[in-house]
């Protein structure tokens, strides 16, 4: 039997994933906004249609839309520095071009702080501006060794079961949560070995085709297709002898991209310098194997998220990066909508400088165009190559 | 009103040399000094273990070129305790505890960890939550706070120390609230602005001091007879922390007086006690995590919208100042919630964002007030 291709899986998820929120919809089916980290498998697996307004932000990011929508978010100046996500959020309620029509409206919202605060203080906005029901889950910090801690998010999360049973009346499908949780986890491995073939030179995927490759496990993560999908990519991406770029000097970006440049990331595209891996996109490779027990699998997972690491987790695991990838400088982007991913820049630098590898700052946001200096960006970026030749 | 104790308060809270002179004389009276933020952590139990617990409020003359600042948009707050840590502001500070709170003060405790390190840095992981099952995690979360500060302390670990200790915060507590009442009927007893240095003094200094001092504030209080009201326009403060006392005086100058407050050092400080029969964790964490709700805890929407409502009937005042720290993005959303709750009440608000390291407002922060409390007045007529 002929594996379907990678991109004909992701052009259906794509395409399905809006037009079954609008179907849901009009089916009178429960439809959930949740936030990046949420626990998705046990939504699923109570019939819940999940959709994601930080991935939709995304959307209208790369649409070149999100400059128009954060000013029609009719928000006053003070608030143009919280989350561009959010602000576009905002905006879709004053907006008529939207992408794909919008998103359908929600019947429950469903917000977690294991990647920020801001998702809270968004969704509860939202909840209050709509009057739709909001559930919202604590992740104070990694529960690795905390028992105490372990059992507070575990409990919470029965506690969501609990919350949308009275939203739904539908009860939660044990057969289908396992299943979700195996795919979840079988998705992550996968993701992990495709980025793991960039180790080698040549890359065998850009940076840019991974974070087009990111859809599937922000948004269908949990899926059957999801799985497919990252199997059909692994699998057309076997490494082959090829020449292109070889002796590239090999650049790590650390953090967002920024979604509305057309490559996503500013130049660092010719044959000398290459960004081989963003770590972004591996903050999505969650760690599901603690135990056979779905929820304890999912308070491991979900608790355990990049953001929420303690300071020396991330550094160690970047640096973990920088060797494993043969990493020869990296560029790090402030992100001016994320407070909680610029805890690390300054001591990561640090810790590469004893290394003598170099690093550079590049200030902007991760879709508000608004924040973009392209001259400045590129003449840092100009600057750290000499800087890259000199050493 | 006692002029030398309303200078000393302000002092403390707006001259730093001369709070760490201050605190530097607490030391022998104490096994330390626990610098802490946020109305999360409970004081009751770093003060039950020996320690002297001090708020960490801004330095408010950090600025400077030579100074280590943290990226924008990390709040204006956190960017001056930052750049005054830097500088070694809190050197003679034993410890420091972190709340689970927002993402600036996450950021800041990362960068402690990262370039501060001394003191050391401690985070009470206290949930965001306020139902049942948060209220047991918390409960566990005081009790090892309690456990690792006495091993710290190497104080005895009695149930009768943090119960005196309770009695005693309770206490000062009430007197705080019977300060409050006494300016509801005669607001010409002590500006706005000096409640404001006096309740935030109490955050710095001897509790036992300043227990004294607030007995003697609230006997004067009740003694004096209700003084003729200045002409002024009577102004609700709302907001995070505000501890610059000067730009408090320059909006009561423009024309206003500050009636009550919803601030993070005002009456969300004092506005609930720990009770006192039962376990002693569960008290204070019903204490802490249920007080006066707060933007970075989740507390439903509809009943924060009404219990503001309830606490602007009573002043009932003729506009609000929402006073916000440049950057801080959960005030931001705080503010959007509030002004939409005082709609159907016809009061107006006005928001100013402010820096927190500067001294005093600038022209452009004075002109909105002026024109804000100008147009209060037309509303009046």
């Amino acid at each position: 039997m002929k594996l379907e291709s990678s991109k004909t899986i992701l052009t259906k998820l794509f395409t399905e994933y809006y037009l079954t929120g609008t179907q849901a919809k009009k089916e009178g089916k429960p439809i959930a906004f949740i936030t990046a980290f949420a626990p998705v498998e046990i939504l699923r697996a109570m019939g819940v249609f999940c959709m994601y307004p930080e991935s939709y932000a995304v959307v209208c990011a790369a649409s070149k839309k999100a400059s128009e929508m954060i000013h029609a978010s009719r928000m006053s100046s003070f608030t143009q520095d919280l989350c561009s996500y959010s602000l576009i959020d905002f905006g879709t309620e004053h907006y008529e071009r939207l992408p794909y029509g919008g998103l359908p409206d929600p019947d429950m919202l469903i917000a977690t702080n294991n990647q920020c605060g801001t998702t809270l203080l968004w969704f509860k906005l939202l909840s209050k501006k709509k009057n739709i029901p909001l559930f919202i889950i604590d992740y104070p910090a990694a529960a690795d060794d905390r028992p105490a801690l372990r059992q507070y998010i575990r409990r919470q999360h029965e506690s969501l079961v609990e919350f949308v049973q009275q939203q739904t009346s539908n009860p939660i499908d044990d057969q289908i949560l396992s299943e979700q949780i195996a795919n979840s986890k079988k998705t992550c491995q996968t993701w992990k070995n495709i980025h793991e073939l960039n180790k080698q030179s040549p890359i065998r995927l850009s940076a840019n085709k991974l974070i087009n490759a990111l859809f599937p496990i922000v948004a269908a993560k949990g899926t059957k297709s999801a799985c497919d999908y990252y199997e059909a990519l692994l699998h057309e991406n076997q490494p082959s002898p090829e020449n292109e770029s070889k002796g590239a000097t090999r650049l790590l970006w650390h953090g967002y991209p920024m979604w509305f440049l057309a490559k996503k990331f500013p130049g660092c595209f010719d044959t000398d310098f290459q960004i081989v891996l963003d770590d972004y996109t591996l903050w999505w490779d969650l760690d599901y194997s603690s135990g056979a027990d779905p929820m304890e699998a999912m308070t491991k997972a979900y608790s355990s998220t990049y953001l929420n690491w303690p300071l020396n987790q991330k550094l160690d695991w970047v640096e973990s990066l920088v060797d494993e990838y043969a990493i020869g400088g990296v560029i790090c982007h402030a992100n001016r909508s994320c407070r909680r991913a610029l805890a690390d820049i300054v001591p990561l630098r640090k810790r590469l400088s004893k290394r003598n590898i170099p690093s550079i700052i590049v200030e902007s946001d991760m879709a508000n165009p608004d924040f973009y200096s392209k001259e400045q960006v590129r003449l840092r970026i100009e600057s750290f190559r000499e800087t890259l030749r000199a050493s | 009103m006692n002029e030398q104790i309303i200078e000393h308060c302000r002092k403390l809270v707006s001259d730093s040399d001369y709070r760490k002179t201050y605190l530097l004389g607490l030391k022998d009276k104490y096994r330390g000094l626990t610098g802490y933020f946020s109305n999360y952590i409970p004081e009751e139990i770093i003060a039950a273990a020996g320690f002297h617990p001090l708020r960490i409020i801004g330095s408010l003359n950090t600025s400077g070129p030579h100074l280590q600042t943290l990226f924008n948009p990390a709040c204006s707050f956190v960017q001056d305790v930052y750049a005054a840590a830097c500088s070694g502001e809190f050197s003679y500070l034993d410890h420091i505890i972190f709340p689970n709170s927002c993402d600036s003060l996450k950021l800041l405790y990362q960068m402690w960890e990262s370039e501060v390190k001394e003191p050391s840095a401690y985070t009470l992981l206290h949930p965001i939550n306020t139902d049942g099952g948060s209220i047991e995690y918390f409960a566990a979360q005081i009790k090892v706070f309690a456990e690792e500060l006495h091993r710290n302390s190497g104080a005895d670990f009695s149930q009768e120390e943090p119960a005196n200790v309770i009695d005693k915060y309770n206490r000062m507590r009430g007197l705080l609230r019977q300060l409050y009442d006494i300016r509801k009927s005669n607001k010409a007893f002590l500006a706005g602005s000096d409640t404001i240095a006096l309740m935030t003094a109490g955050l710095i200094m001897d509790r036992d001091e300043y227990h004294q001092i607030l007995e003697q504030v609230v006997q004067e209080g009740r003694k004096q007879k209700p003084q003729q009201d200045k002409l002024s326009k009577n102004i609700m403060l709302i907001g995070p922390l505000m501890d610059n006392i000067h730009f408090l005086e320059q909006i009561e100058e423009s024309g206003a007086t500050i009636v009550d407050d919803d601030i993070t050092n005002g009456t969300r400080y004092f506005d609930r006690d720990v009770q006192t029969q039962g376990d002693l964790y569960e008290n204070l964490d019903r204490r802490y995590i249920l007080s006066g709700p707060s933007p970075t805890l989740y507390t439903d929407p509809e009943t924060d919208a009404r219990l503001f409502q309830e606490k602007v009937a009573g002043p009932n005042p003729d506009g609000i100042i929402f006073i916000n720290q440049k950057f801080c993005e959960p005030h931001v959303h705080n503010y959007l919630a509030k002004a939409e709750a005082l709609k159907p009440m016809g009061i107006p608000i006005l928001m100013l964002e402010v820096e927190h390291n500067r001294c005093e407002a600038n022209e452009r922060e004075l002109l909105r007030i002026e024109s804000f409390l100008e147009m209060l007045a037309v509303a009046e007529k």
